[in-house]
């Protein structure tokens, strides 16, 4: 259910930087909105392609390492699908 | 100035409506929320300074609507709550009542009916409202109404309201006119703990809050334990059609199973809610069926009918709703006729009239509240004796 | 029936207060009610108050379906009634925070008498107006703080009513805490209503949201992002501003802030003392 990271292969462009935070996106409660897509500062999210299972394009992390750990996804998504915590070591 | 720790073991000369507040008070009610309106607003102003006195809850509301949804609220909170009013106030309340329904929600309703309809005769007693106590609020429902027909009633009816309403954890009207909330007669209050014997108290979860579900009963029971707000339990309480847990849900089989609990619960138990008393029914060709005031007159003149070596009886309806129809039934009908004397254009008679079929039915509606005298009964029971019933 | 996520492997921060059993909640993607809930939940668990503490009351509507989300004691009500039904749950349990979360229409429409009456007595209780100015859940029917000319399915060709400006209400009829937020301010929203909770007596927070199936549609302000952006564009934050000039027309100017945060006797606090003197007085007669 969890997402780690899609990286962006196609530019070939994979950053170093590591971050402390890992960004949980639960699939099936997410609607599409494009809220969090949009209101990222860090523009690291996006909808992917794939279906849930109750036929919303969900979201997914474009790179994982760039996430600033602002919260504004967490706070805004109406549908408590997705959410920021410390990573793991 | 009366109060709680003076009030038992004694006799009293008062109105209907003082009555009422004492009995509520013994019954252990402690959230009353309320609108003036006459003939009830006695209950309303006697309850703002004996309430507080007994460490309960008096509030007046801005209109009848957030009395009543104020007294539900209390109630789900773990109080016994009332409310009192007339029928112009029911009309308000018929969603809230609808709420107190579907939610399960314990409650005591006072309807102290007056001439109507709409603003009508407010100081006149009447009985117009008997059919919107049943059906007032929409939807498939089963409603219980006591109905005292003197001051000692009021007090003891009171009691018996409370205790169905926790049994059955339904809202529960005592319903009576203007001529019994205001007239006085003698009141006895026997001592409190002979009181307390008669009280029931809604039933309680016997299980932790993982394992609770707000309307689960057991095969064959009707009535789930409450759990009250507050208690950690995590209740949800909704109008709309809910599963056990009490989340809502449009799923067909539950909103099927909800409704016919909500009805079966009373209607299945009517031999334990239907209350009434018989005055010489066995040797009787013709039979006075009265509730409420006009029951006060029928006594009279069935003894006086007596006298004169007519066989008439007398049946009075204490329990309005559920209707009594198997009683009626078994009792009345294999007499020669059935005299309904009521105070509206006809309303509960014609329940009677199919109940006691294939007994001939003789209706005597007042719909001005002027309350039929004894002598104008007596001449009813002779007209019918002599003539039959006149259709 | 929804299709309910039969497991949820990972557990959101605010599963303490949010039934995770009933997600996705029946919301249209994008609704504001689903931010608001989210921010009230944060709003208890940074006031670290317990979830038994709590109550949420909630009428009809969209809105009125929050209710049920919330881990804690929670009453849908009937439409507009919430007010007079929470105020009987604050009196009788003076503990616990009551939280009211309700639609424009069912607050200030049918709900409007009991709204400022619960005002005027200054019951301690958090109000939260989701103001979508639609009726949403019936079809985007206009209400009491639809905008003049905009388009609902009632006024199709413009609404020609004048809208009711909702914290000029709050602050008239005598709350002592009054706000405005919109979905878009999270962060204020989330602290403004910690505020409210903490504050004894009536506290009142209008907050404009999106209704992205219907009065966005109806008035071409977009999806829910769009929408956001235009509260955004729109909104500028005045505290401490005269709430009879705070006006919130999404085509015009819509002004943030606190407005009002004043002390008043409580009700229900007043109410125990009085009941306090009244059973001293008793036991003084015997």
């Amino acid at each position: 259910m969890s997402t780690q990271a899609i990286t962006e292969e196609k530019k070939g462009n994979k950053t170093k930087r590591k971050t402390r935070w890992e960004i949980v996106v639960r699939e099936n409660l997410c609607k599409g909105c494009k809220i969090c897509v949009t209101f990222c500062p860090a523009k690291i999210l996006r909808l992917s392609d794939d279906f849930n299972e109750h036929g919303y394009h969900h979201v997914e992390v474009i790179d994982p390492n760039l996430c600033l750990g602002c919260k504004l996804c967490e706070y805004m998504c109406p549908d408590f699908a997705i959410f920021i915590r410390e990573a793991k070591k | 100035m009366s109060n709680h720790n003076s009030m038992d073991s004694k006799v009293f000369f008062v109105q209907g409506n003082f009555a009422v507040v004492e009995g509520a008070i013994f019954s252990g009610m402690r959230f009353f929320a309320g609108y003036p309106i006459t003939p009830s607003s006695e209950i309303l102003e006697r309850l703002s300074y004996r309430l507080p006195q007994v460490g309960g809850y008096f509030l007046q509301m801005e209109d009848e609507i957030a009395s009543i949804m104020a007294a539900i609220g209390a109630s789900f909170t773990g109080y016994k709550s009332m409310t009192a009013t007339s029928g112009p106030g029911i009309s308000l309340m018929s969603e809230s009542i609808g709420y107190a329904i579907m939610t399960e929600a314990p409650l005591v309703l006072v309807h102290v009916m007056r001439g109507g309809p709409s603003t009508g005769a407010p100081t006149v007693g009447s009985q117009g409202d008997i059919m919107q106590v049943r059906w007032g609020t929409h939807g498939d429902h089963e409603y219980i109404a006591l109905y005292p027909t003197s001051v000692q009633e009021m007090f003891d009816l009171t009691i018996e309201a409370f205790n169905l309403a926790e049994k059955y954890r339904t809202p529960v009207s005592l319903v009576s006119e203007e001529l019994i909330a205001h007239m006085r007669e003698k009141l006895i209050i026997p001592p409190r703990d002979e009181i307390k014997k008669r009280i029931i108290n809604r039933k309680r979860p016997k299980v932790p809050p993982e394992e609770y579900f707000m309307y689960e009963v057991k095969e064959n029971e009707y009535i789930p334990p409450m759990a009250f707000i507050g208690e950690g339990y995590h209740v949800h309480i909704t109008g709309l059609s809910h599963d056990k847990s009490g989340f809502p849900t449009m799923d067909p089989e539950e909103y099927d199973a909800l409704v016919r609990r909500l009805c079966d619960k009373i209607r299945r138990n009517k031999k334990d809610i239907v209350k009434y008393t018989e005055y010489f029914l066995d040797d009787s060709d013709i039979v006075v069926v009265a509730y409420g005031s006009p029951f006060r007159s029928s006594i009279h003149a069935v003894k006086d009918a007596r006298k004169e070596g007519i066989k008439v009886g007398l049946l009075k309806l204490t329990t309005i709703w559920p209707f009594p129809e198997e009683v009626l039934r078994d009792k009345l009908s294999d007499k020669k006729a059935i005299i309904v004397p009521e105070l509206n254009y006809v309303q509960l008679g014609r329940e009677i009239k199919s109940a006691v079929y294939p007994a001939p039915t003789q209706f005597f509606p007042r719909p001005n509240g002027a309350l039929h005298k004894p002598d104008e009964i007596l001449s009813m029971i002779k007209k019918v004796y002599r003539n039959g019933v006149e259709s | 029936m929804a299709l309910k996520a039969n497991f949820i492997m990972e557990k959101h921060p605010l599963n303490k207060y949010v039934r995770e059993d009933v997600l996705p909640h029946i919301l249209c993607p994008g609704c504001g009610i689903g931010t608001v809930i989210n921010a009230v939940a944060r709003a208890l668990k940074n006031l670290e108050v317990p979830p038994e503490d709590v109550v949420v009351v909630s009428g009809i509507g969209c809105s009125g379906r929050a209710s049920g989300y919330f881990n804690t004691d929670s009453v849908h009500t009937t439409h507009g009634r919430a007010l007079p039904l929470a105020t009987a749950i604050k009196i009788t349990k003076p503990h616990m925070k009551v939280i009211v979360i309700a639609g424009d229409g069912d607050l200030f429409a049918i709900g409007g008498n009991h709204f400022i009456h619960s005002a005027r007595r200054n019951i301690d209780l958090t109000v939260i107006a989701v103001n979508n100015f639609n009726y949403g859940m019936t079809g985007g029917q206009l209400g009491p703080t639809t905008p003049s000319h905009a388009v609902t399915s009632t006024s199709k060709q413009g609404n020609f009513e004048h809208p009711f400006n909702l914290v000029h209400l709050a602050a008239a009829a005598g709350a002592v805490y009054v706000a405005r937020w919109t979905t878009f301010h999270v962060n204020l929203l989330t602290k403004s209503i910690e505020k409210a909770i903490s504050k004894r007596g009536f506290s009142f927070i209008d907050v404009i949201s999106q209704c992205p199936t219907y009065f966005d549609r109806y008035n071409r302000l977009g999806d829910a992002v769009s929408a956001l952006k235009l509260f955004q564009k729109r909104s500028v934050i005045k505290n401490g501003y005269d709430p009879a000039l705070a006006i919130a027309d999404p085509f015009d100017k819509i002004i943030c802030g606190e407005f009002v945060n004043k002390e008043r006797p409580e009700y229900s606090e007043r109410l125990q003392n009085i009941i306090k003197e009244r059973m001293r007085e008793v036991v003084k007669n015997e």
